[in-house]
């Protein structure tokens, strides 16, 4: 049984295209067939993300008018050989494909992987209706800022309307030494605003970035944010596994003062 | 209104949160944030008309269920304060 999942937030830049390949590469370490799909016609960013964007011949606008097979168009990961990128068309617009045309792509991607994870782009128009068409399962990603996480629940309304059973949360950069100080809002902050099931918390780390500057993943490297998204793989694929401690990397001192601080 | 005392006694995170919170509720409600605490007034004026209440320990729970263009239910409780 193949799994559709779609990756969005509503607003752009809170880490949907990161999730999404450190999710897929996370799927394709526990020896899954993964296909990635950059769903956002006109602004392709997915491939840039793998590290693959110099291998892109077709594209899934290709696909959908027939230029190409779905398996031309397949681009196999550097690294993960169960791990595939299905890329977007730079040069097209949103209105390219239908919700129709999507759903029955993703019908055809079904047959071959484990796992479908659509790369949702920013906004709610016809692309978000476009990749949401074609999902069973959704998750969403925030930060814990104000203007993402009131996106972040219109995003959920939006989902559930549409008939989407099951919507969970990533909270992403998360700096546990704001939380700590008071000044950001904590995981649980945002958990009992939004009233959706935790998948999992992404700490701020600069491992993310310098991986993304490599086209590469920090899922399978040895940082917290790597293991966070390895956990929400496990996850997704129904395993259980315990919540990771984003404080395991500060020291004890500065554990001890905060709980003074505390009061 | 936020005042300089408010300010100084809370963390911006416990700010953003309850910015957040009204923010969402409002959009939720699709109604504005002083509509809502209108509202919030009435419910409890008509409530302490037939019961007596302290006003900080109540917390109102509004379920709102509509039917989408799809036959589906959205049914969302918001919490108001």
């Amino acid at each position: 049984m193949s799994e559709v999942i779609v990756v969005t937030s509503g607003k752009g830049g809170v880490g949907k295209t990161t999730s999404t390949a450190n999710i897929g590469a996370g799927l394709a370490r526990m020896n899954k067939k993964v296909v990635l799909v950059d769903t956002d016609i006109g602004l392709r960013n997915l491939d840039v993300v793998m590290g693959l964007e110099n291998r892109i011949i077709y594209n899934l606008v290709d696909v959908v008018e027939g230029n190409c097979r779905i398996k031309q168009a397949l681009i196999r990961d550097k690294h993960y050989p169960g791990l595939y990128l299905l890329p977007s068309a730079q040069t097209r617009d949103k209105s390219a494909v239908s919700p129709e045309q999507m759903i029955k792509l993703v019908d055809g991607l079904t047959q071959i992987f484990d796992y479908v994870i659509l790369d949702c782009p920013a906004g709610i128009e016809q692309g978000f209706r476009n990749a949401t068409a074609a999902a069973q399962r959704a998750v969403v990603v925030t930060t814990p800022e104000v203007s993402s996480i009131r996106d972040a629940d219109r995003i959920i309304g939006l989902l559930e309307a549409g008939g989407i059973k099951k919507i969970d949360l990533i909270v992403n950069r998360i700096r546990v030494d704001m939380v700590r100080r008071g000044e950001m809002m904590s995981v649980e902050d945002v958990l009992d605003i939004l009233a959706v099931h935790l998948l999992g918390a992404i700490p701020d780390e600069e491992s993310v970035v310098i991986a993304a500057n490599h086209g590469e993943y920090v899922v399978g490297s040895d940082t917290l944010s790597g293991q966070a998204y390895m956990n929400i793989a496990r996850r997704i694929c129904g395993e259980t596994v315990p919540r990771l401690d984003l404080e395991a990397g500060t020291t004890l001192f500065r554990r001890m003062t905060s709980l003074f601080r505390r009061k | 209104m936020r005042t300089h005392q408010d300010r100084s006694r809370r963390t911006s995170g416990e700010i953003a949160k309850a910015r957040a919170e009204l923010t969402v509720t409002s959009d939720r409600l699709d109604c504005s944030q002083d509509e809502t605490a209108r509202m919030r007034e009435e419910i409890m004026n008509v409530l302490s008309k037939y019961m007596s209440l302290e006003k900080e320990t109540v917390e109102i729970r509004l379920q709102i269920a509509s039917r989408t263009k799809r036959g589906l239910k959205d049914v969302k409780t918001i919490q108001i304060k």
